[in-house]
């Protein structure tokens, strides 16, 4: 045992005579106590050898205690011993740097600035810190995971994200700042897979590399649930001359404006904050791409910096399907095309194979016709398979989904159709046809009985990382308690 | 008719007493006296005492020279024979009390001192005195004779003696010798003599001087006053004892001669006790503590034996003055 302070302990063993002295010293009665007559007292002997002995030794011993105690408690005594100091254990701080490499960031030296911000971010980390280190426009791209961080050695980390860093370039794209953000806090938030060990952490933070242009989306934000402890540091780039305007597509919230909305696109043009152009012009850019766009044909558009108009652009030149609407009028061009194309709805087939009417309530086909409604782009087709004819055929090999109650012997094509990556979804309707569905699974032995619960029986285990089955894995989704089912027929 | 005894009363009611301490509150010498007398006789009434004072009619055969004016002449017509009633004239007793107001009488450990007793006690004995129509007088002395107020029935008497009690005592050092020589000149009529004192003194001429006052016929009460404190001696620390009386000061440790204090006091006590029995002075020992009620009852049973008492000494003594 050592101490910090030592002296204290000197001067607390100088200090324990203090009591000791205290009881040797004899003292002289001070007491004074008057009394009716002393003709019946005798003066008494004075007890100079019971004083020079020390008296209550109890009382002698607590005091020395309490003094060396104090002494002690002075003195500071502390222990030495080995300690493992465990550095892993240290919490860190998590921290996600998000880069913007959307087209804005094409202007001037803002590319080189973000670079250099990001590279500064992460030489100030400190070894127990977690960093990643993504890339955005449309969507977020990961450069650098938090596993690949934790996988290099702590003084090559520094470096790797400069590697990285020098072979970014920023892309022609929008901006969605939204999606970048809340891929960020995915990110954050996911703990360590099964086998690595959990490293506390600190705090979580996102560094948000950006010029924070008007036009970048923030929609998803509103509706999303942010984490409290996650902080957003944004390191805002500048440039020396602002003005910018961008063109960009706004979607229809209903179909019914479809043929306008091909005609006439919406449009949202937004202007810089600091912007010194108010004036703009918006026009379909012709075939050839030569000769600049006639006034008339041009949209006139007024702007205050800072805001942003929803309108619908100018009328597609007839004959056209797809075209360019370019703005001018700004300094930066590089966010001022925008490429619209019409959108084509999709056919698809469905193949059953089953011997019911389509009009048959009892059966499957009637209510596998209704469970695919048209949607704008996207029509469902449910092609029966045994009815199929000549180019039905054909689209039946491609169909992206068979669904069966009974194969009838055509469990060859079927196989086929699952070595494609095809989906064969098949309804037991009768345990019969277990054997046709032991066929196709190459299982002879499959055997299927009728089974029916007292009450209702639940879906309870469901193989959620299958890829059918992935959209399920959202709690959103998920939810299969209000599904009850009185038969079915368990296979074994 | 069984007579119940003043240690009876002790025993069996201490409740019904006052305590002396809250006595000693009242300020008023005289209330004092009042609170003390309505508890002897609120007691008295519940007692089998009642009519203990009839005991003093006499009747002595009439011999020649005697007053006339006492002749019993209804007895007389009754038997044919001359008494004299003798009992008229005894009761109306006059009684001179002697105060002790020295320093030691200073001193006391439960909240008042021995002198403040002693003057509630001379104070009831007057009244209880008063209210007999006997003649009450007071003497207070210390190493002389202070103050004198002769015995007397009359209206402002009792007050009087009242304002002579309530005077603080000024006087040092205790002397028997001087106050009780100067009583036996002043008392010349035969009477009751109470002496009330702490009687820390040295006893040379006690005997002698108690003897004259006996001599002359009085009876002589003494009420040797103690405090708690010099009774249990109570004292634990070693301190400087201070003698109230001379102010000289002394190292004592209590404990290592409490043994032999209460030798020398009892040895103290004993030749004061040996010296009343010796002259016939009734003697009553009384701690501060004890409630006054007592010293009362001890008053009047000391004047009831004392009745008789006289009688036989005073045959004994005609017999052997015949003797010698």
């Amino acid at each position: 045992m050592s101490f910090l302070a030592p002296w204290y302990i000197l001067a607390g063993v100088a200090a324990v005579s203090l009591p000791i002295l205290f009881h040797m010293l004899r003292r002289t009665p001070r007491g004074r106590q008057p009394f009716s007559s002393l003709m019946f007292l005798q003066p008494s002997p004075p007890r100079l050898t019971r004083r020079s002995r020390l008296e209550n030794w109890p009382l002698l011993l607590l005091r020395a205690l309490l003094l060396i105690m104090l002494a002690l408690a002075f003195g500071r005594p502390f222990l030495r011993q080995a300690w493992e100091l465990l550095l892993p254990v240290a919490p860190g701080e998590r921290v996600v740097v998000l880069l913007d490499s959307s087209a804005s960031m094409r202007r001037g030296d803002l590319w080189s600035q973000a670079k250099s911000r990001a590279q500064e971010v992460i030489d100030n980390l400190q070894p127990e810190d977690q960093a990643a280190l993504y890339t955005f426009d449309l969507d977020p791209r990961g450069i650098v995971s938090l596993e690949q961080w934790q996988a290099a050695q702590p003084a090559a980390r520094p470096e790797l994200i400069r590697s990285e860093l020098a072979g970014l370039q920023p892309t022609w794209s929008a901006t969605r700042l939204d999606r970048a953000l809340t891929t960020a806090v995915e990110m954050l938030e996911q703990e360590p897979r099964s086998g690595e060990t959990s490293r506390p952490v600190r705090a979580r933070r996102i560094v948000l590399i950006s010029d924070l242009q008007t036009g970048s989306h923030l929609d998803a934000l509103q509706s999303y649930e942010w984490p409290p402890d996650v902080r957003v540091t944004v390191e805002n780039l500048n440039i020396a001359s602002p003005s910018n305007a961008s063109v960009q597509w706004v979607q229809s919230a209903s179909s019914e404006t479809a043929t306008l909305d091909a005609e006439r696109p919406r449009v949202r043009i937004s202007n810089a904050a600091g912007s010194q152009q108010e004036q703009f012009q918006l026009s379909w850019k012709s075939q050839t791409g030569n000769s600049p766009p006639s006034t008339a044909e041009s949209l006139q558009i007024y702007v205050p910096p800072g805001q942003s108009r929803v309108m619908r652009g100018p009328k597609l030149p007839a004959g056209r399907q797809a075209g360019q609407l370019q703005l001018t009028g700004d300094s930066h061009d590089f966010d001022n095309a925008l490429w619209l194309v019409p959108l084509r709805s999709e056919q698809v087939v469905v193949g059953y194979m089953g011997d019911d009417q389509a009009t048959d309530t009892q059966g499957l086909l009637y209510y596998l016709q209704r469970a695919f409604p048209p949607t704008f782009g996207r029509s469902v087709r449910v092609q029966s398979v045994a009815e199929a004819t000549g180019g039905d055929l054909l689209e039946l090999e491609q169909s992206p989904l068979v669904v069966v109650s009974e194969a009838k012997g055509k469990i060859d094509w079927l196989q086929k159709k699952l070595q494609h990556g095809q989906t064969v979804l098949w309804v037991l309707e009768d345990v019969q046809h277990v054997a046709e569905l032991g066929q196709l699974l190459q299982r002879p032995q499959l055997t299927a009985e009728e089974t029916s619960t007292d009450g209702y029986a639940m879906l309870s285990d469901m193989k959620r990382d299958h890829p059918l089955f992935t959209p399920f894995a959202d709690p959103r989704f998920g939810d299969f308690t209000k599904i009850h089912i009185w038969h079915h027929r368990p296979l074994s | 008719m069984s007579v119940a005894t003043a240690e009876n009363v002790r025993s069996t009611t201490p409740a019904n007493y006052i305590d002396p301490l809250a006595l000693m509150r009242i300020k008023s010498l005289e209330l004092r006296a009042k609170v003390v007398m309505e508890g002897f006789f609120s007691g008295l009434h519940r007692s089998p005492f009642h009519g203990f004072s009839v005991e003093f009619s006499e009747y002595r055969q009439y011999v020649a020279g005697d007053d006339l004016r006492y002749l019993d002449w209804k007895l007389f017509a009754r038997s044919d024979r001359y008494y004299i009633k003798r009992f008229e004239d005894e009761t109306n007793l006059r009684c001179h009390l002697l105060l002790d107001q020295s320093q030691s009488m200073n001193f006391g450990s439960s909240g008042y001192t021995k002198a403040d007793y002693a003057a509630t006690l001379c104070a009831t004995l007057a009244y209880f005195l008063n209210t007999q129509r006997d003649a009450v007088g007071l003497m207070t002395f210390d190493d002389h004779v202070a103050d004198y107020l002769p015995a007397r029935y009359r209206t402002g008497q009792l007050r009087r003696l009242m304002l002579l009690l309530e005077r603080p005592p000024s006087g040092t050092a205790t002397d028997l010798q001087t106050p009780l020589q100067r009583a036996a000149e002043i008392l010349n009529k035969r009477g009751v003599v109470v002496l009330v004192s702490d009687l820390l003194t040295p006893l040379d001429g006690l005997e002698t001087n108690l003897g004259v006052l006996v001599s002359r016929g009085h009876d002589v009460l003494l009420f040797h006053l103690q405090d708690p404190a010099e009774r249990d001696f109570s004292f634990s620390e070693p301190a400087l004892f201070e003698d109230a009386e001379t102010g000289r000061r002394l190292y004592v440790d209590p404990d290592a001669i409490r043994e032999q204090y209460f030798n020398r006091r009892s040895a103290h006590f004993l030749a004061i006790k040996n010296i009343c029995e010796k002259l016939g002075v009734d003697y009553q020992l009384l701690a501060t503590d004890q409630p006054l009620e007592l010293a009362l009852f001890d008053f009047i049973r000391g004047r009831m034996a004392r009745g008789r008492q006289v009688r036989r000494t005073v045959q004994r003594g005609s017999a052997s003055g015949r003797g010698g």
